[in-house]
């Protein structure tokens, strides 16, 4: 496979404390991909491993042919993937543009810039009301609506998106998960999900992965996934 | 960000100070106000230097180090090879910041409480350094006889000229540093401060901008330091130990972290204590680890945030 992403069974660890062994994963172009799993099992260190931040020991990263195994989280972003990261994921004393322009930051062609912030705009109508008020005031659906237009702004081709239904009311859940829909149709961006809310997850996804202690434990189409008897009883509350 | 009238008034500000600070040496009854305010001066080139490198988010445990650093190789170079001190200090300053990029380069991928440890012992290598080799430092008994900082002839070695030249490395620093802060440099050390993994995720150069941050602030250190030394015309591993580091960060602390001018008033504030302490001697590291914890508590953004603490109680939010 030339485009799209490949892992090839990387080891990560933090220090003496193994997070992923042998963890396998393919992302297609223009396909949104589910990582689903409890806290703790590897979601998040996967992404880390994908953008540079925690290189993994062992196994390799591909990405549109080129080895990213070793690559800095810079190199990985001029390549074309960003990611969009759980927890603290705005810059909270900056205001809701510069958050947008740190996004471009790679970017020199100033016209193209104010073009994808336009589009960011359009996705995401509430951020440009706010386009002046600092990022820390913003409520938590409004701090991950922005968090998701600082990662467009480097328009990537591949989109990490650690949790983005974390922390939101079921009604902004459905709203994020319309634009991730509408993200990877109209940009045609291929989408890795990372997601404990398996629910939503595998709605939106084309194929799925289940992790459990750093390790892949099932992986299939998201509606062979929502059918699997395992994946119902531990991740779907039924 | 501030605007076209923020940016006149700062502007104006300066000036103004510039012109307060041209009779302060006259106004001040004696020599011993004059040493104090040279002192002031210089620790504000320090706490600017620190404040420097804290902007990037990083803890500086052994700043003084940087300062000895300068203060030595500008003091050694005018008695053994006859360099001019005024070409010695710039030279210290590159020195230093060169050996800040050696050093950043390795150190600076420890974050938080190990990057504290290993700049604490760079400082305490420094000061075993000084002691220990004996050719070149000539141990305790320090350097001495130092000459001052001369150019075409005119001495800046009185105290009251002295203040000419510090105010103007000051005010020199200060404008550095506000451009820095405003420069596009500024708004990368900005988001590294306030979220390091974020600023890797947007293609920032993490690493690089943390070493340019911790040499300049260095390099800055190190040319405090060698004034320092060409005005007080002596230098020992006693004048910048761990103990003037903590001094620097009680700085940043008391007078504000979030902006610079809080380093500038964290100087001002702290400088003359150890001064007006005199009779405590020995309390007075007690005395500094009080007032550190005393405005943790209760004010930790600082001296500079007292308007802003007060506008809140007093808006009645």
């Amino acid at each position: 496979m030339t485009g799209g992403l490949t892992i090839d069974r990387i080891d990560v660890s933090y220090g003496p404390r193994s997070a992923l062994r042998g963890v396998s994963l393919e992302v297609a172009e223009r396909e949104i991909v589910a990582l689903i799993g409890s806290n703790g099992a590897g979601k998040t260190t996967t992404l880390r491993a994908i953008m540079g931040l925690t290189p993994p020991d062992r196994g390799t990263i591909r990405f549109e042919g080129t080895d990213i195994t070793r690559l800095a989280p810079p190199a990985v972003v001029k390549l074309g993937i960003t990611l969009s990261p759980e927890g603290r994921r705005v810059f909270p004393q900056m205001s809701v543009e510069e958050n947008l322009q740190l996004g471009a930051y790679l970017k020199t062609d100033t016209v193209e810039i104010a073009h994808t912030m336009k589009r960011v705009y359009a996705y995401f109508p509430r951020l440009l009301e706010r386009r002046g008020q600092m990022a820390g005031s913003l409520s938590g659906g409004e701090q991950q609506m922005l968090a998701i237009g600082r990662a467009l702004m480097a328009k990537p081709r591949l989109l990490l998106l650690d949790e983005p239904s974390l922390g939101l009311a079921p009604i902004r859940v459905q709203e994020i998960g319309q634009i991730i829909r509408e993200i990877n149709a109209e940009e045609g961006i291929s989408i890795v999900l990372v997601e404990q809310n398996a629910n939503m997850a595998l709605r939106l996804c084309q194929r799925a992965y289940v992790i459990e202690s750093g390790a892949i434990a099932l992986s299939g189409t998201g509606a062979e996934l929502a059918a699997s008897e395992h994946v119902r009883r531990a991740y779907l509350g039924g | 960000m501030i605007g076209k009238t923020g940016l006149t008034v700062r502007l104006g500000l300066v000036i103004a100070a510039s012109v307060v600070a041209a009779f302060v040496p006259g106004l001040l009854p004696n020599l011993f106000y004059v040493h104090i305010a040279n002192l002031t001066l210089l620790s504000g080139i320090f706490a600017l230097s620190l404040w420097i490198i804290y902007s990037v988010g990083q803890l500086s445990f052994g700043h003084a180090a940087f300062a000895g650093v300068g203060a030595y190789m500008s003091a050694l170079l005018s008695m053994r090879l006859g360099v001019p001190p005024a070409i010695g200090v710039i030279i210290a300053c590159l020195a230093t910041a060169g050996m800040a990029v050696l050093l950043g380069a390795v150190i600076l991928r420890l974050r938080g409480v190990y990057f504290v440890l290993v700049t604490f012992l760079f400082g305490q290598m420094f000061t075993l350094l000084a002691l220990n080799w004996s050719d070149l430092t000539n141990g305790a008994n320090g350097l001495i006889s130092i000459p001052a900082i001369t150019v075409g002839g005119f001495s800046f070695g009185p105290r009251p000229v002295f203040f000419y030249l510090a105010f103007a490395v000051f005010l020199a620093v200060l404008l550095f540093a506000w451009g820095l802060k405003r420069s596009t440099f500024g708004r990368a050390f900005d988001s590294i401060h306030q979220n390091i993994d974020l600023a890797e995720s947007c293609g920032i150069d993490t690493a690089r901008y943390q070493v340019i941050a911790f040499a300049i602030g260095s390099g800055i250190a190190g040319l405090g330091g060698a004034l320092t030394a060409h005005y007080i015309r002596f230098v020992s591993p006693d004048t910048f130990t761990f103990h003037n580091s903590v001094a620097f960060i009680t700085m940043l602390v008391v007078g504000g972290r979030s902006l610079f001018w809080g380093a500038v008033i964290g100087a001002a504030v702290i400088t003359p204590l150890p001064e007006l302490l005199r009779d405590f001697e020995g309390l007075q590291h007690i005395i500094y680890g009080a007032i550190l914890i005393l405005v943790l508590r209760t004010l930790p953004g600082g001296l500079i945030s007292i308007p802003s603490v007060l506008r809140r109680k007093g808006g009645g939010r």
